[in-house]
């Protein structure tokens, strides 16, 4: 049962098409899996397509239909089908565009004890991550918040921290007021899509000290102030 | 610019916009403009009928032309009307009336012909490798729901739609048509923040109503 899903505004700026790539990509993964979230997506898509039919319209060329009809005659092929599959079938179907194979064939990087992580993304600025993250079955993450937000949507097993209860499918943003240590569930791996829209702030007492080097190595990357959510 | 010059001119009934079917009032044997338009992108799909596609050329064209326009697209608003419009062509035969509303498909390929125009051209900058169309599902992916009751459901949004005040009409106008994130739409209508996010919170509960009726 999924229980976290993203905001009506979140999934208001995915039907409208101005979220970042990245964001995309996990709203989608969300509505993978929640068929509730679909609908209203579908609904809202439907909001944009009234709206559309309601501009007052703008003349074209009128040669450009038969300059159209010429380039298609030139280039004519049918578009590949992008195939509709259900559930987790769905979102391996999507991620299969990085990782062929599937996230049980990656090759995780360890991260901490248990955790692993699997790069798919970075902007170029490098203030952007979309990866894969791993924890196995009863792993604990280091206690951290967050310099930006940071999206985690379940894709296999699930993971509790102070906030809640997550399972696959679950929807989750964090950002620098949330502190947290997630905790896979003990029978089984935690395997979720990760986008983190600035590098983790780690808060504990080991954290801090670890935190305290990467200022020292790279502070341009860690000193700065995370960037506005809008 | 100012801000009055960017709202969205909004009609009061979208669909009497959509091509010229028989009449409005869709009796049982008579066509809504969805269904109508629906029809077009079928014979396309079918017989690549070519005055179909006409036909939709003309009524939508001027529309997808104006979409792009809104979105700051001035210069490049005629290639992405070809864009879209290659797009209906090959894609015709995808189109499952059954799943999705003509014009509602419209529109997601014109939002994503322009997602994909920004991301090829590397505006936006954190950019992973992989096609728009994956990212943003076109309508119609899922199980078909039936007929009646999608018509029912657009007829509500498109009534729910037209019952917003037109303060909280125009801030979702400028998020769905505009590309706008809620901070430019604050700082182009000359509003602190807060209150485009209070306006669309609003807009959207009055929209949830619908939105959310009879869901899963
Ligand atoms: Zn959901």
């Amino acid at each position: 049962m999924i229980r976290h899903h993203p905001s009506q505004e979140l999934l208001l700026e995915y039907a409208a098409g101005t979220l970042s790539s990245g964001m995309a990509l996990c709203v989608n993964m969300h509505l993978k899996y929640c068929p509730h979230c679909a609908e209203i997506v579908d609904r809202m898509t439907h909001v944009g397509g009234m709206l559309m039919e309601e501009l007052e319209p703008v003349e074209v060329a009128p040669d450009s239909f038969d300059a159209l009809m010429q380039r298609i005659d030139e280039e004519d092929m049918l578009a590949a089908e992008v195939k509709n599959t259900k559930g987790l079938d769905r979102a391996r179907e999507l991620l299969s565009n990085w990782i062929p194979g599937g996230w049980n064939v990656v090759s995780w990087k360890p991260q901490w004890f248990k955790i692993y992580e699997f790069l798919l993304a970075t902007s170029e600025d490098g203030r952007e991550r979309l990866s894969l993250q791993r924890i196995n079955a009863g792993g604990v993450a280091p206690v951290h918040s967050h310099y930006g937000r940071e999206v985690t949507v379940v894709l296999e097993g699930g993971f509790s921290d102070e906030q809640g209860v997550y399972q696959a499918g679950d929807f989750i943003i964090k950002d620098q007021q949330h502190k947290h240590r997630p905790r896979a569930h003990e029978n089984e791996d935690c395997i979720c899509l990760a986008l983190l829209e600035a590098p983790v702030r780690l808060t504990g007492p080991v954290g801090q000290w670890i935190e305290r080097l990467r200022n020292f190595f790279s502070p341009q990357m860690y000193n700065q102030t995370s960037r506005d959510s809008a | 610019m100012t801000a009055r010059a960017n709202v969205v001119p909004l009609r009061s009934r979208a669909h009497m916009e959509t091509p010229q079917p028989p009449v409005n009032g869709a009796s049982d044997n008579e066509m809504t403009p969805a269904q109508y338009l629906g029809g077009l992108v079928k014979r396309i799909a079918e017989t690549r009928d070519r005055n179909a596609f006409r036909e939709l050329y003309t009524s939508h064209a001027p529309k997808i032309k104006a979409y792009a326009i809104k979105q700051g697209m001035i210069e490049f608003a005629d290639e992405l009307v070809q864009e879209v419009m290659i797009n209906i062509w090959r894609r015709a035969g995808q189109f499952d009336p059954s799943k999705a509303n003509a014009s509602t498909w419209i529109f997601a390929i014109a939002r994503n012909a322009r997602i994909d125009f920004l991301r090829k051209r590397g505006r936006m900058s954190a950019e992973v490798q992989v096609e728009t169309d994956y990212l943003w599902d076109l309508p119609g992916g899922d199980e078909p729901v039936e007929e009646h009751n999608r018509n029912k459901a657009a007829d509500a949004v498109r009534d729910s739609l037209s019952i917003l005040p037109t303060e909280q009409r125009d801030v979702i106008a400028k998020v769905y048509l505009e590309d706008k994130s809620h901070q430019r739409v604050a700082d182009e209508l000359d509003l602190p923040l807060g209150t485009v996010k209070s306006r669309v919170r609003l807009a959207l509960q009055k929209l949830n109503a619908v939105l959310q009726e009879d869901l899963i």
